[in-house]
Formats: structure tokens, C-alpha cells, sequence
């Protein structure tokens, strides 16, 4: 699946967001989409998800039927339970799916079960950050699609949250089902066997390996490199 | 279809969860015409006094459901982004939008029926024929709950609208009860036009002496239909103020 010279600029904006952008995602890891806040992150899985329309360019991603998108924004009423969540994502999959059954309950730790049973009778606004995110990914990570994106799907979250966010993420990999993901928490993917795709004033500044990123550029610290390459030193290396 | 129900079961939950909505579905309606208008309750005798004094109040309920439920609704997960989330996680906006209709059918018909039972409870006018004609009324002006869907189209804030909208509903009541049985112009007025149509379904259940059914009301209703056909084609998931 991938993206070739993608180009968008929204109605009466005088800046392109997306200038020519291309990049191809590889199934078996997680492909991640990093940059500045306002590169255009979202605008990109906008297009790709057809919510956008884009200037030019070509976008080989399945039918958006095919892909779960889940956007930043979540919650819909903090005064429902979670129970009453799963109710209503059980229905979004082609078979019904069934939170109680053992093949789903399978799929989780120990510790994780504990956690799933104690958030369905809990409402959301009691929730934690980090537990909605949970909740949302684990309920949604049953649904059956062929491609799922996730928009800054740990932004906010607690760093113990974070693991076990990715941790399902991983499992979708591992399923054979392709996951992109956007992200500002560079350090959380040093543990990640990640395709790390930089998205810079409009175009693709890096498309590669992780640690093969930071190999390049002689650091340990992810931050610190992508610092260097959007400010516009260390961008040719 | 079973995407529409799950978000339908799913917004209906959070309704009667919050409870707010029954404020201007149930308690201030109930509160003008028990307490602001207790004159006139008193004033009036026999079933078919009551239901043309109801009939307003049947109106502004079905009126102001679909307004607040289904247009300011939907302008207000659109400029959230919720609008985009369910809308991705659903395949499509359409489970969204006609489970977001099907809440407020269902949550009309429970505010009609409550404030009903009320006011009659209270003035020991119970009867089972008060709540047919609001139940026809309600089904009848299902082109408006389309054409509403126009309010979250508007390239504005929510915050900023939904203030004109309110005082809009207020101001749009009044001029309907001061005008009279009206022009083609008057009936653009969503609540003259139903009030009208209330008239002639009471006609028709005689309920009282029968009332003309006039082709502007199908012109109407046909053009609610249109714009609402549009406004659902147009719907655009995306906020125009924020990200």
C-alpha cells in the first residue's frame, strides 16, 4: 500500500500541506508517521481515508470500508459505560462480536481481563486518559478490517498505558494486518520494530528503518535527531 | 441498518443519560402550561379545547427535538471531530446521521407522552385519544427532521449559531401563533405549518370540525424534503473552526 506525490491544499489556504508526498507502508511493521504539529499528519490519513479529497497524486490504500480510522478525538459522552461502547463497536464489525466470549478474552493478559471487566461498568468520565485509549484500541482492535490507523494514538497517555497500547497494536501486526499510526512520542518506538516515515513541510523528509534513522544521524535519542532534521540540519543526511 | 440501530441505542443511551434534553422537551413546556399559562388551562372545557391548546405545545416539542437533537446536534460532533470518528469507525455518515434521527423520533414520542400524561394527569383529563394525533404529527413532519440537517452545514461556530437558533425558535413560535391561518410565506415557518397540519389531522380524527388540506402543505414539506436530501448528500464530517 502506498502514497505517490500526494498533493493537497485546503480551500482558501495560500500554503500547500501536502506538496508531493509518497511513501509505502510494509505489512509485519508498524509504520508511523512523525512531524511538527501542523505537517499535516491527519490531513495525510484524511486523504488516504477519502474524508479528503487530494489536488493530485495517487493513494493505493483498500476501500476506506476496509480501513478502521480512529481520529484524536473519541469520546463521544463521558457519562456512558464502557459496556455501553462495546455494545455499540460489537455492531461496526461484519459478525457481531461478543467482549465476553473466550476468543476474545484470550487475547488478553491476565492483568489485562482484570482491567477490561473493571472499565465496562465504569463510566467513561471516571476513566483515566490512558484507560479510554486502552479501552477504545482494545474494543476496536477486534473489529475485522484490513488496514487500521490510529491518529496519535498514545498523545496524553501514561507511560505503563502506552505499553499496553502498543502492545495491542503489535498484536494487529503480528494478525497480518497492516497499522499506521501517528505519533509524537518518538521514544516509545526505540522498542518498536517500526517503518518510520518523517512528513516535513509537505514531503517525506526520511522514509525507513527506525534504528536505521538513528544509526544515520550517530544518536540514541530520537528526539533529539528529529529536532536536527526539522530545523533544517542533518536533513540531507 | 444494524450500524444505524447500534449508534441509534448508542445516542439514545446518552440522552436519557444526561437528562438535559428533557429540560426543553419536557420541563419548560410543562412549565408554561401549568404554571405561565394556568389561566387558560382553567378556562378550558371538553377534549377538543384541550387539544387545540395542546397542539402548540405538541409543536414546540417535535420542533425543538429535532432542532437541538438532530441539527445542533450533529453541527456540534462536527466541530468537535466526533462527527469524522464515528463516521470512519462506521464506514460511513449515514448510520450516524439516521440513528441520530432515530434517537429523537424515540426520545419525541417519550417527551410527547410524558408532558402529555402531565398536563391531563394534573387537570383529570386522561385519555388515551390525546396521544394519537401528536403520534401522527410526529411522522408527518419527518421532512423536517431531513431539512434541519441543513444546521450543520454552516460554515460557522457551533457557539456562535446555536445562540441565533435559540432565539430563532422563540421568535419563529410567536410570529406563528400571531399570524393566522397564513400564506405560502407564513408556512415556511415550520411551526405554522404544523400547527396547520395538527388542525388537519384533528379534523380527520374528529376531533373537532374538519380543516382544508391545502396543497401548500405537501409544497412545503416537499421542499424540507429537498434541502434535506442536499444537506445529507453535502454533510461535511470535517469542522470549519478547529482540528
Amino acid at each position: 500500500m502506498e502514497v505517490k506525490n500526494l498533493r493537497f491544499k485546503y480551500p482558501k489556504a495560500k500554503k500547500y500541506v501536502l506538496k508531493d508526498v509518497s511513501f509505502k507502508c510494509k505489512k509485519g511493521k508498524l509504520n508511523v508517521i512523525a512531524g511538527l504539529n501542523g505537517s499535516g499528519k491527519t490531513t495525510l490519513f484524511d486523504c488516504i481515508t477519502r474524508v479528503l479529497t487530494p489536488e493530485s497524486g495517487s493513494i493505493d490504500f483498500p476501500d476506506p470500508k476496509e480501513i478502521l480510522y480512529l481520529t484524536q478525538t473519541i469520546y463521544f459522552s463521558l457519562v456512558i459505560k464502557g459496556k455501553d461502547l462495546a455494545k455499540y463497536i460489537s455492531v461496526l464489525n461484519d459478525e457481531p462480536l461478543d467482549y465476553q466470549s473466550e476468543d476474545f478474552r484470550s487475547q488478553l493478559t491476565d492483568r489485562e481481563k482484570e482491567r477490561f471487566e473493571h472499565l465496562m461498568d465504569l463510566k467513561i468520565g471516571k476513566m483515566s486518559v490512558g484507560e479510554r485509549r486502552w479501552l477504545f484500541i482494545t474494543l476496536l482492535s477486534a473489529i475485522d478490517r484490513s488496514v487500521y490507523i490510529f491518529d496519535e494514538p498514545v498523545s496524553g497517555v501514561d507511560p505503563s498505558s502506552r505499553r499496553r497500547i502498543f502492545a495491542r497494536i503489535n498484536r494487529l501486526i503480528a494478525d497480518g494486518k497492516l497499522c499506521l499510526i501517528s505519533t509524537h512520542q518518538l521514544q516509545d518506538l526505540t522498542h518498536v520494530d517500526c517503518h518510520f516515515i518523517l512528513l516535513h513541510n509537505g514531503t517525506i523528509l526520511y522514509e525507513g528503518d527506525f534504528q536505521e534513522w538513528l544509526k544515520t544521524h550517530q544518536s540514541n535519542d530520537p528526539d533529539e535527531v528529529f529536532e536536527r532534521m526539522t530545523s533544517g540540519m542533518g536533513a540531507d543526511v | 441498518m444494524k450500524k444505524t440501530l447500534g449508534f441509534f441505542l448508542l445516542n439514545f443511551k446518552i440522552i436519557t443519560a444526561e437528562k438535559i434534553a428533557f429540560v426543553w422537551s419536557v420541563l419548560l413546556p410543562a412549565f408554561i402550561a401549568i404554571v405561565h399559562q394556568q389561566n387558560v388551562l382553567r378556562s378550558l372545557s371538553g377534549f377538543r379545547e384541550w387539544v387545540l391548546y395542546l397542539c402548540w405545545f405538541w409543536v414546540f416539542i417535535i420542533i425543538s427535538c429535532f432542532v437541538y437533537g438532530v441539527g445542533l446536534q450533529l453541527a456540534r460532533l462536527r466541530e468537535s471531530g466526533m462527527l469524522k470518528t464515528y463516521t470512519m469507525l462506521s464506514g460511513g455518515k449515514y448510520p450516524i446521521v439516521f440513528g441520530t434521527i432515530l434517537s429523537q423520533i424515540v426520545f419525541c414520542l417519550v417527551s410527547l407522552f410524558i408532558f402529555t400524561f402531565i398536563i391531563t394527569f394534573l387537570n383529570g383529563m386522561m385519555g388515551a385519544r390525546f396521544f394519537i394525533l401528536p403520534v401522527i404529527l410526529l411522522f408527518i413532519s419527518l421532512p423536517f427532521g431531513l431539512f434541519i440537517l441543513f444546521l450543520p452545514n454552516l460554515p460557522f461556530q457551533y457557539g456562535n449559531f446555536s445562540v441565533i437558533v435559540n432565539i430563532l425558535i422563540y421568535l419563529l413560535l410567536w410570529l406563528a401563533y400571531d399570524s393566522g391561518n397564513g400564506s405560502l410565506a407564513a408556512l415556511f415557518n415550520p411551526f405554522r405549518l404544523f400547527y396547520e397540519l395538527a388542525l388537519f389531522i384533528g379534523g380527520l380524527l374528529r376531533i373537532h370540525e374538519p380543516f382544508a388540506f391545502r396543497p401548500e402543505y405537501a409544497i412545503v414539506l416537499g421542499i424540507y424534503l429537498l434541502i434535506g436530501f442536499f444537506s445529507l448528500k453535502k454533510l461535511n464530517l470535517l469542522s470549519v473552526v478547529q482540528r
